[in-house]
């Protein structure tokens, strides 16, 4: 959050439930981030792609980063300004050390 | 400028390795997926992807664009009014060069430029389908063969051109291999 142009983060667990969130507009992404997640990995295994990584949904204000965490997902919303891979290498290091 | 040459120069970039162009009502416009990707495997992501765009525009916002990550490949979906272009690359490819060249491509996406590929109009998808005939549809072509040479030799038969064998027909664009 404290990266610049980040809006908000939430972090939801498998069955959908909020387990952490911060900032605006994180409401309506907790309601479809785990769907979002599961849908994106199934039309992955459609095309034989494994292991889903994470995914940018990029809408003409704001850009969404979500990656898998724990079974559940993360989600973090940023403004079209920030820098996207700076912020996933923030996560990344985030995630692995915790 | 010749659309088909659009497509070209998105495979052209180093790490790209498919390009498929589809409407959401199902019509497939371009398909130049790799090979592995069957036209059943490739339906089921065809009804995923709209899914989750009709899903994602209402509950959450009307986004063109996304990204998807796998572990050795992404995959890029960009969005005009009616079509999907869908992009397979492999964890090479350069992101912002395949945004420049596909932005380009859906510039020049239009009713007329679609008319112009070969498979625009046909309903079903152009990709190669194979058709597995069933053995009922065989012998009820066969028995309708002969019923109609016992009737009149000398008439006009309008019986269907399937040769009886024990395996299975299959069709490539309507002609048998």
């Amino acid at each position: 959050m404290q990266s610049p142009h980040v809006l908000g983060y939430v972090h939801c667990s498998e069955a959908g439930d909020v387990l952490v969130q911060e900032g605006n507009e994180v409401d309506v992404l907790a309601n479809v981030l785990i769907y979002f997640q599961q849908v994106a990995g199934l039309i992955g295994e459609s095309l034989g792609l494994e292991g889903f990584n994470e995914a940018h949904i990029q809408g003409k204000s704001l850009t969404v980063v979500s990656m898998p965490l724990d079974g559940g997902a993360i989600g973090v919303i940023l403004n079209n300004r920030a820098r996207v891979s700076e912020v996933i290498a923030q996560m990344r290091q985030i995630i692995s050390q915790s | 400028m010749e659309i088909s040459k659009l497509f070209d120069n998105i495979l052209d970039l180093p790490g790209i390795e498919g390009v498929c162009l589809f409407g959401f009502e199902g019509h497939i416009y371009v398909n130049r997926m790799p090979a592995f990707i069957t036209p059943e495997v490739f339906a089921d992501a065809q009804r995923r992807i709209t899914a989750m765009y009709e899903t994602m525009d209402e509950n959450f916002l009307p986004c063109d664009d996304y990204v998807l990550r796998f572990s050795e490949r992404w995959l890029l979906l960009r969005r005009t009014e009616q079509l999907v272009l869908l992009i397979l690359a492999g964890d090479k490819a350069n992101m912002a060069s395949t945004r420049m060249v596909t932005n380009m491509t859906m510039k020049h996406l239009t009713p007329e430029t679609l008319a112009q590929l070969p498979s625009s109009g046909e309903r079903p998808v152009s990709v190669p389908v194979a058709v597995a005939v069933q053995a009922e549809m065989v012998e009820a072509a066969v028995d309708a063969k002969e019923s109609e040479s016992e009737k009149s030799a000398a008439a006009e038969q309008p019986a269907p051109a399937v040769p009886v064998t024990g395996k299975p027909m299959r069709f490539f664009r309507g002609r048998p291999y």
